[in-house]
């Protein structure tokens, strides 16, 4: 079986969630770090356990589904979270134009 | 002259157009993903604690008659669908909810997949338990941390 380096794939999903959510990544860093790494910590117990016979093959097998599930709703989270960003960075710049267009026509047209 | 007054036309449609599409742009907020529907946010906390309540149960009685597959199909094929159900249906009624929809349906197969382990082991083993809770876990944190996102995010009262 091929050797993953956890702690380096870990590394790497932190800093793309990180570069994807920018501001807000201080906000979701404690959740997604604790579940990136149970995802980690889960996927290498089973395919230990798999392969010492501790695990039959249909329970290691939903046990995997269950950390791809978790995989799934992180991402959906950051996902939301990006469409959350943007739509705040998109009515800062038209609160921005908004106020320019009022004060160059002298009176609240937009 | 009439090329002038066709190219004059041709500038105020323009800027006609232009203004319209400002005002409307400025007019409303950009919105990508739905508002926070406290509903949801009420239905999410009640159902955690059935499972949380469920999973504690499974565990103290593990072993014992009350721990068995068999006497509690009740949880799994009533209780369960009609919650999932519920919380499906809340958060189809908004518009731009794919995450929140995404993140249910994945709660809802984390919830088969402990029928399918329950069934198949009679008792939920320490082990079922532990891999079974940390998926269902996520799945709570998210959409709960997600829909405060959708308060707090956009400056509402927290």
């Amino acid at each position: 079986m091929v050797e993953i380096n956890w702690e380096d794939v870990i590394g790497r999903m932190l800093q793309a969630a990180a570069n994807s959510l920018k501001g807000d990544w201080p906000r979701v860093r404690s959740v997604m770090e604790r579940d990136l790494r149970d995802i980690a910590d889960d996927a290498k117990d089973i395919e230990r356990d798999y392969a010492a016979g501790k695990l039959d093959e249909q329970t290691a097998k939903r046990y995997r589904q269950i950390v791809n599930n978790k995989a799934k709703t992180l991402e959906a989270l950051i996902r939301g979270m990006v469409k959350l960003s943007a739509e705040r960075a998109v009515n800062s710049a038209l609160t921005v134009l908004r106020a320019t267009v009022n004060t160059l026509v002298g009176w609240a047209v937009l | 002259m009439s090329r002038r007054i066709v190219r004059g036309a041709g500038a105020w449609a323009l800027t006609g157009a232009a203004l319209l599409a400002l005002t409307l742009a400025a007019g409303c907020p950009a919105k990508f993903v739905s508002d926070y529907d406290p509903q949801l946010d009420k239905q999410l906390t009640e159902f955690q604690k059935k499972v949380e309540t469920f999973i504690n149960k499974m565990a103290v009685y593990r072993g014992k008659p009350e721990g068995r597959y068999e006497n509690n199909t009740d949880f799994y094929q009533k209780e369960v669908p009609v919650e999932i159900k519920l919380l499906l249906f809340r958060a189809n009624l908004q518009d731009k909810n794919q995450e929140t929809i995404t993140m249910i349906e994945l709660l809802q197969n984390n919830l088969k997949i402990m029928e399918e382990l329950h069934k198949d082991h009679g008792y939920l083993s320490e082990r079922d338990l532990k891999q079974v809770q940390r998926g269902i876990n996520t799945s709570f944190r998210s959409l709960m941390l997600f829909e405060q996102e959708k308060r707090t995010g956009r400056g509402e009262a927290k």
